[in-house]
């Protein structure tokens, strides 16, 4: 049952709106929103019914019969609807409530929010509005920003969407508009997984949904293209570690320090699986040598026997496709851990990004821990000083001021 | 024992308000509860739910809408509890989920427990 209300919320406005366009969803929430407070009232008193899913949604097939014959909506609705006469509806919406019917309407919704037609940050928003069920002011807990903002990115995202067709995209544009697909789904798992900011419990949410949506990609059988399964692998294997990585006062706990034994064996076996569907391909996208990055820290069985040269390939052909300084500053320290922290630091040295991170807390924190490593840490302190100034995650503060610590006990020795 | 009616008051709200999430730990929260009074004896009747809107008839028989929408506050819902006294009541009122609603106020009334007419 967990959850059940906000996926269910996702799973009918995907299938009604197929009936209604994607120019009445506001009609299609209203509708969904009243059958869940009635399943709510209901059930309060009467108890769960044994197929919940299936309760729901011939109640909601009744409310929307209903509300078409009698005319019971606001005149707004009643205007763009007055076409709509319920014995033609019938038959469409028996048919999209159908069981079978209900991933395929996800799937159509999917591409919808993720329409190359939006910003990526109203992409994401409007896919955990829509496809996740989440509230405004969930989306705004879960994205860092004000409930005003959310409301606004959805209100114009909604606009841009009233001519959009609710359909999977034909082959010609299918893998374009996939690759829009996987990158709102990489963010908004890499939201819940790389945020240290904000409560955990919506953290692990946005990673659940990200990889509940990624499965109905990944079992479609056009859509489940190697760069899918690959993003499916990649967010199994960070998942499989998500409970690991901060300890019980929700402390962050770095690789070397978490207990192997909490990581989900079950989550890696089957992002096991996903690798290997992932290598049915020719190309080799992102996701692949991000997926096998992950995938090298899940099968060592200690941080000692890590395959730091295999992670470091990896980081060098991650470079070649996306010079993105993040992943040069994760090089650098797969580097520091092959050949030492004076390896790292000249790496951060010598490279371009250093002016590209400028801003970045992590290229301080990271400066900082190499040359705590060399046991430099007159230069070390100070690095750790300016990326704690400039972090407002309070998870990272402690992590820093932990560093510093150590820091400042062997400076004076 | 005697009987005390929870009569469950709060502002009529809009669906678009209650998140889903917010509306299944509601739910759950009542089954426990609903369940808890069960198990321990205590629960008479759950009863139900009122739904939004309806009719007021007066003396004249004169049939009216309401309450609305745009009420301060409705009834939305009753249960009947068992307690040895007010203060016993009072504290299954307090367990009670309907008080998670932010508006919410609960109404404790003994009944009467009048005999029939015979």
């Amino acid at each position: 049952m967990e959850h059940f209300f906000r996926h269910e919320s996702g799973r009918l406005v995907s299938s009604l709106a197929r009936v209604f366009s994607l120019r009445n969803l506001d009609f299609v929430e209203d509708v969904v929103q009243a059958e869940l407070l009635e399943a709510l009232r209901s059930w309060r008193v009467n108890g769960v019914p044994d197929n919940p899913a299936a309760w729901i949604r011939q109640v909601a097939r009744n409310r929307v019969l209903d509300l078409l014959r009698h005319r019971k909506m606001t005149e707004r609705h009643a205007e763009a609807l007055h076409s709509l006469q319920p014995d033609a509806v019938q038959p469409d919406l028996d048919h999209v409530l159908l069981e079978s019917e209900i991933e395929d309407s996800q799937l159509r919704m999917i591409f919808a929010c993720c329409h190359p037609a939006l910003a990526e940050e109203d992409q994401v928003a409007l896919t955990l509005r829509t496809l996740c069920g989440f509230h405004f002011a969930e989306i705004a807990r879960a994205l860092l920003v004000t409930e005003v903002a959310i409301k606004k990115r959805l209100s114009r995202a909604r606009q841009q969407l009233t001519d959009v067709e609710l359909e999977v995209p034909s082959p010609a544009v299918l893998e374009s508009r996939l690759a829009v697909v996987l990158r709102v789904l990489y963010l908004v798992f890499n939201e819940g997984y790389l945020s240290t900011f904000g409560e955990r419990a919506i953290r692990q949410d946005l990673c659940e949904e990200a990889v509940r949506l990624i499965l109905i990609l990944a079992e479609h059988p056009h859509c489940g293209s190697p760069a899918t399964h690959a993003l499916t692998a990649l967010m199994l294997f960070h998942a499989a570690r998500l409970d690991s990585r901060l300890d019980d006062a929700g402390r962050i706990l770095l690789l070397d320090e978490q207990d192997r034994d909490k990581w989900d064996p079950d989550l890696i076996a089957l992002g096991r699986r996903f690798i290997d569907r992932s290598s049915r391909g020719e190309r080799i996208s992102v996701y692949h040598l991000e997926a096998g990055i992950a995938f090298q820290h899940c099968l060592a069985p200690s941080f000692a026997t890590t395959d730091w040269a295999r992670i470091l390939q990896l980081y060098d052909a991650l470079l070649t496709a996306n010079p993105s300084p993040v992943y040069a500053l994760n090089r650098a320290i797969a580097l520091a851990h092959l050949h030492g922290p004076a390896a790292g630091i000249q790496a951060l040295t010598e490279s371009p990004i250093r002016s590209e991170l400028a801003g970045y807390h992590l290229l301080d924190a990271t400066l900082g821990e190499l040359h705590r490593r060399l046991g430099d840490y007159a230069v070390a302190i100070p690095h750790l000083e300016v990326a704690m100034s400039k972090t407002r995650s309070e998870a990272e503060q402690e992590l820093l001021a932990r560093k510093l610590d150590l820091c400042r006990r062997q400076d004076s020795d | 024992m005697p009987k005390f009616m929870l009569v469950y008051r709060s502002k009529p709200y809009t669906a678009a308000e209650i998140a889903p999430e917010a509306m299944q730990q509601v739910m759950q929260a009542w089954n426990a509860w609903i369940g808890e009074g069960f198990a321990n004896g205590w629960m008479v009747d759950p009863g139900d739910a009122l739904l939004p809107g309806g009719k007021i008839i007066n003396e004249k028989k004169k049939v009216s809408d309401g309450p609305f929408a745009e009420a301060k506050e409705i009834v939305g819902g009753y249960s009947v509890v068992l307690a040895d006294t007010y203060d016993g009541a009072l504290e299954r009122a307090k367990s009670c989920p309907h008080l998670m609603d932010e508006s919410a106020t609960i109404e404790v009334r003994q009944l009467a427990e009048l005999a029939p007419p015979k």
